[in-house]
């Protein structure tokens, strides 16, 4: 259990080394921030002066060296485009996208696992089908496609939400909420749902697929012949053995949801932070750039260090695996 | 979107090969009885023959600047009213006929796609029979980056592939290779669902018998690998590259459509999107909608095959 | 060309209620205003940021010595009138009675800090005040301002020059705007303390900034809107999405493909106006050989005759009526008019000739053409991409090979303006005076980096005889006679073909049909005019 906590932080680690070369990579050669900080009429020598201020013509292994050390420190450095430390910034629209992801993946797993029992139980119904077809678009459908859908059709035609923002947003002090109030709701719904969409019908297609395994194992047979009702086998052990991957899914898709934000936010104009980093993007604000990505693989890495743990509490058998089955 | 995570079998060690399979699953018999499934075959066939020889198939080369007029910008579908009979679906805001644009952009599209596939596929493949036949530390090494690999979701690693190739070429200059940071970007996100299968059939074949008798008569190891194991896995791979090309040509839509992808020059499916997208309240909705439906259909029948693929090639899932 | 239906009568009864639900109020109720806009004001920073739509944000917090009147005609606004004591020294007489919004007095030396401010090496203002060389303080409501040399445009520059409380700006540590290299938060980067008729009350940068009504404003409004709430919508369908559906109530400079289907709809009212804005490409004539491009180690738009090729080739008439919706006036010179220097004359169009352009490249001896790269901005001007990829089309069909090449605006400027690394490039110029010469001065002329003369001849061109010409404009303080060299100088430009004119552009204002607004055609936003029923 150490040893293997050792090596899932030593990789963690690593992967975290990786990103912040490739963020100092960006931060370095991808942006001018001088017109930003110049604006438009400076002159090359004033350009020059500020290149050589900023750092940006010392060698690259000490510039590296000195962002690294900077990043450990928890300074990301300053905005270019907002002229605020990068870190604030982050912690500020941090909320928005927390309740996005955290919203869009509760809709997908209520929706997604009984749909998926329902479609695996009743294999040839002509509801089980249509789930299945259902799901089929859900995968098909870009978020984006399926966004701008949804505001033509509800906010332009029916009016009935509203196509951009969070709406009214209660700050807590330390955490800013769209939850609390009938118009930050309203505002959460489209984007939640554009979301959730595609995680709706994937996970909805992994339960019925692993369904379908469970139920065909010895285990299950065995219950059966000990004359077990259906609704007991099927509610009682085979959902349970089946939620063991779908768990270790959620978890890791919950990464890749707050990876996709990225376009949902710059759909619904939602101010987090995806949405900042396209805006930064566009600006070549760099160090923001790099801050989104390092946040975001720590997010990520942190992510799956829990999923790890969690797998090998709820199935020790598996402890010692490289792979898990559901891979 | 890690496509790794779709529900697709792949534990393809334990399985007979892949002609025994191939028949005892009567793919023809299956793929004759299901409609949906011809239906997605069809139209990828019309994709691909279009996609193969769009100067025979669309009306207009569409990004030939002497095949249009800015004069014909904005015309309606068919059934609309303003419309012109020469552009069925319409024209784009340069006078594009839509039809020839979706042509060109969904060729666009899919070779992204495919050749992104592809790559993932020779990067898995490759790893997963080395990683399994040589074992020891290289096989260590290279599960753990597929490992970590599989937690980062694709988009996270195209941005930072398209971030690094605009670090390299200069932003300015990124555009003419954007084609093949997308692909590079689907092969290195993608790579990690085919090593794994494919190490876990090397792993079994590795201690067969016929295995250690050919390394005896001195054929060479890449020799045995390609010869007894790729054929094992092959079916594996056809399923999950299916679903793969699938979340590719997505993927690429998505990327195209914030303006990470392909430059607005080269059009794909996404960046037709892209551009129609600042005409969706203007009443010239057709211009994104129209290539929006053509990717949708397209996604779709390619996930219908790969659901059949998948069904009809694992009868335990029947 | 059909336009669907944009009826919808759940949400025009919808509005309605709504509305009826407000008036039912009675005057009581606060009244909200909700500006909708493409971008975010940077910073609450008066001199930190030179951006348009900075300046007008700002504008509802800060005030100036000097505005514009409704006929454009400079105004009193902090100072309340000025006199010209030698031809380098101004004395501005201020309002007396005027408070900060934190309650401090406005007086003299607020003025002679703010100026100091703008001066400093991180101000992005320093251009307006280069040519002052002191303040002098006279008494607490008298200052005089000394330039360098004689300034026909002291009064415009000094439009832009927001005064800030020189106490708070000592309280706070914000003497000098942003330092974005010293790596810190300032201040005055998120909090204001202007002595306009508005109140900073919350900014949540990118998000949504909150305004109230200053109660001690010193002025006149011809409104009475209590709030103003301003966000930042990127996305174009967005953001008319959210106007349509009654989500914001005022939209500024609205894409020109949205504005018939706008104007179908009964609940939203528009505003047009003519913009200071004329958009032109320009071409590298400084380089020997193409920078981007291969016509045989040569630079064709050296040669007068190609630049006039490129100029027959683009149909700008039908850029206009179809990219532009005809919100953009077609024209053959570069000057908008309302400036300083403008002739009517020069708008004749050069035509749309594609014959001639191929006779023209025949005669130069590109008869196929060359190729070389046309490089763009894609968020910069109205629908600049589209214009851009019409104008590539047009150019391909006179046999040019052309590459387009379109980019977001701080890489267009960062990697490429800047550099002087463009071969063909497209600029929208906005005389911030509506006076010719800061164009001719900062665009045309032969670039000096001491004196800012040319800072953006991104062109490279050098013509000595156009130079002095420019300079004998300049320095000509009586209006008349500067309009009349001005106008020489566009002629002369127009001749040469330096660049080739596409159109003014317009301004579209959407607003929903209880709000009013007159638009600044230099798209300043001007909330003193903005009423509310």
């Amino acid at each position: 259990m150490v040893s293997f906590l050792a090596r899932r932080l030593g990789q963690a680690m690593i992967v975290m080394l990786v990103v912040t070369a490739v963020a100092f990579v960006m931060f370095r050669f991808l942006g001018d921030p001088l017109l930003v900080v110049l604006g438009i009429d400076s002159t090359e020598a004033q350009r020059q002066a500020v290149r050589a201020e900023l750092g940006l013509d010392r060698s690259i292994p000490i510039q590296f060296a000195a962002y690294l050390g900077s990043v450990l420190q928890g300074d990301f450095g300053i905005s270019y485009r907002l002229g605020r430390a990068v870190e604030t910034v982050l912690i500020e629209r941090l909320p928005a996208t927390v309740e996005l992801a955290v919203t869009g993946m509760l809709i997908a797993v209520a929706a997604g696992i009984p749909a998926g029992v329902y479609a695996a139980l009743n294999r040839g119904r002509l509801a089980s089908r249509l789930l299945l077809s259902a799901s089929l678009f859900g995968i098909s459908m870009p978020s984006f496609f399926m966004g701008l859908i949804l505001i033509w059709l509800f906010s332009v035609k029916l009016g009935w939400l509203p196509s951009f923002g969070r709406g009214q947003v209660v700050d807590l002090g330390w955490w800013t909420t769209g939850l609390l109030s009938a118009g930050g709701l309203k505002a959460l719904v489209m984007p939640a749902l554009t979301l959730a969409a595609f995680q709706i019908a994937m996970i909805m297609r992994l339960v019925r697929a692993e369904m379908l395994e469970v139920v065909r194992t010895d285990y299950i047979r065995f219950a059966r012949a000990r004359g077990l009702s259906h609704r007991a086998v099927h509610y009682r052990h085979a959902l349970r053995n089946t939620l063991i991957p779908v768990v270790t899914i959620v978890g890791l898709q919950l990464g890749s949801i707050i990876a996709f934000a990225v376009i949902t936010e710059a759909v619904f104009q939602w101010p987090g932070l995806g949405l900042l980093f396209l805006q930064s993007v566009a600006a070549a604000d760099v160090s923001m750039m790099s801050a989104y990505l390092i946040l975001i693989a720590a997010l990520f890495v942190a992510i799956n260090l829990v999923v790890d743990l969690l797998y090998l509490v709820i199935d020790p058998r598996l402890r010692g695996r490289s792979d898990p089955a559901w891979s | 979107m890690t496509a790794g995570n779709h529900p697709v079998d792949h534990r393809a060690g334990q399985r007979p090969g892949w002609r025994v399979r191939l028949e005892r699953s009567d793919l023809v018999y299956d793929f004759v009885r299901d409609p949906a499934a011809i239906a997605a075959a069809v139209i990828l066939f019309a994709f691909a023959v279009a996609g193969l020889a769009p100067q025979i198939v669309a009306p207009y080369h569409a990004f030939d600047p002497n095949q249009f007029r800015l004069q014909d910008a904005f015309l309606a579908p068919i059934w609309l009213e303003g419309s012109d009979p020469r552009f069925l679906l319409g024209t784009d805001d340069q006078g594009r006929d839509m039809i020839s644009a979706i042509i060109f952009g969904a060729r666009v599209s899919l070779f992204v796609g495919l050749a992104g596939v592809l790559l993932a596929v020779l990067i898995g493949v490759a790893a997963g029979l080395i990683a399994g036949f040589v074992g020891g530390w290289v096989d260590a090494v290279t599960m753990r980056i597929a490992d970590l690999q599989l937690t980062f979701p694709a988009i996270l690693i195209a941005v930072m592939v398209d971030g690094i190739s605009r670090a390299a070429f200069g932003q300015a200059d990124r555009d003419r290779v954007a084609v093949f940071v997308l692909i590079l970007a689907i092969g290195l996100s993608g790579w990690v669902q085919y090593a794994r299968p494919v190490r876990g059939a090397t792993l079994v074949e590795r201690n067969r018998e016929y295995v250690a008798a050919a390394t005896m008569m001195g054929i060479p190891n890449w020799g045995i690998m390609l010869k007894h194991i790729l054929p094992n896995v092959l079916t594996s791979v056809l399923v999950i590259g299916t679903i793969h090309l699938a979340v590719a040509v997505i993927l690429e839509a998505t990327l195209s459509f914030v303006g990470l992808g392909v430059p607005p020059t080269e059009p794909s499916l996404g960046t037709l999107i892209r551009i129609g997208n600042g005409y969706l309240f203007s009443g010239e909705w057709w211009i994104a909608i129209v290539p929006g439906g053509a990717l949708v259909i397209l996604v779709l029948s390619i996930n219908l095959l790969g659901d059949f693929l998948r069904d009809a090639l694992n009868p335990r899932l029947k | 060309m059909s336009r669907p239906k944009t009826r919808r009568p759940p949400v025009a009864l919808l509005a309605v209620t709504v509305a009826g639900a407000l008036a039912m109020a009675g005057p009581t109720a606060a009244k909200t205003l909700r500006i909708g806009a493409q971008a975010d004001a940077g910073t609450m920073d008066p001199h930190a940021q030179n951006i348009q739509t900075t300046i007008s944000v700002l504008s509802m917090m800060y005030e100036a010595l000097v505005t514009r009147d409704k006929s454009l005609a400079k105004a009193p606004q902090l100072a309340t009138g000025w006199e010209i004591l030698g031809p380098n020294e101004w004395r501005f007489t201020l309002r007396p009675d005027v408070k900060f919004h934190d309650g401090a007095a406005f007086g003299a030396d607020d003025v002679a800090m703010s100026i100091a401010r703008a001066q400093s090496e991180t101000s992005q203002f320093k251009g307006f005040v280069s040519n002052i060389a002191e303040t002098r303080i006279v008494d607490d409501l008298t200052i005089d301002i000394v330039t360098k040399e004689p300034d026909p445009v002291l009064l415009d520059k000094l439009g832009y020059l927001f005064i800030m409380d020189k106490d708070w700006a000592d309280a706070n540590n914000v003497r000098r705007p942003q330092d974005l290299k010293e790596k810190e938060e300032t201040y005055s980067v998120l909090n204001a303390n202007g002595t306009g008729p508005y109140v900073l009350k919350s900014r949540e940068p990118d998000a949504r900034t909150v305004l109230v009504r200053n109660a001690d404003y010193w002025g006149a409004l011809d409104g009475d809107i209590d709030e103003i709430v301003f966000q930042p919508i990127s996305s174009d369908p967005t953001r008319i999405a959210a106007l349509v559906s009654g989500q914001i109530d005022l939209v500024t400079a609205i894409p020109s493909q949205n504005v018939a289907g706008l104007e179908a709809n009964p609940d939203i009212k528009l505003e047009v106006t003519d913009e200071f804005r004329t958009l032109f490409f320009a071409f590298d004539v400084g380089s020997e050989s193409l920078q981007h491009g291969d016509a045989g180690g040569k630079n064709p738009f050296q040669d007068r005759r190609v630049r006039q090729a490129v100029n027959l080739a683009l149909d700008s008439e039908a850029i206009v009526r179809t990219v532009m919706r005809g919100y953009a006036t077609p024209t053959g010179q570069i000057l908008a008019p309302g400036n300083v220097g403008y002739d009517r004359e020069l708008d004749a169009l050069s035509g749309y000739d594609p014959e001639a352009a191929k006779a023209l490249l025949a005669e130069a001896g590109y008869p196929d053409g060359f190729a070389f790269t046309l490089d763009c901005p894609n968020n910069r001007y109205i629908n600049d991409e589209q214009i851009c990829r019409a104008a590539a089309a047009m150019l391909a069909q006179v046999g040019l090979d052309v590459s387009l090449n379109l980019m977001p605006r701080a890489v267009y400027f960062g990697e490429r303006l800047w550099k002087r690394d463009s071969t063909m490039f497209l600029m929208g110029f906005n005389s911030p005076f509506f006076d010719g010469t800061y164009m001719a001065q900062t665009m045309v002329m032969t670039t000096d980096e001491e004196s800012g003369e040319g800072i953006y001849n991104y062109s490279m061109n050098s013509d000595l005889e156009l130079d002095a010409a420019i300079r004998e404009a300049r320095g000509t303080l009586d209006v008349e006679g500067r309009h009349r060299r001005l106008q020489a100088v566009y002629r002369s430009i127009k001749e040469n073909v330096l660049y080739a004119p596409l159109h003014h552009q317009v301004l579209v204002y959407a607003m929903r049909p209880n709000v009013g607004v007159r638009i600044r055609p230099d798209n300043w936003l001007e909330i003193r005019w903005v009423t509310m029923d």
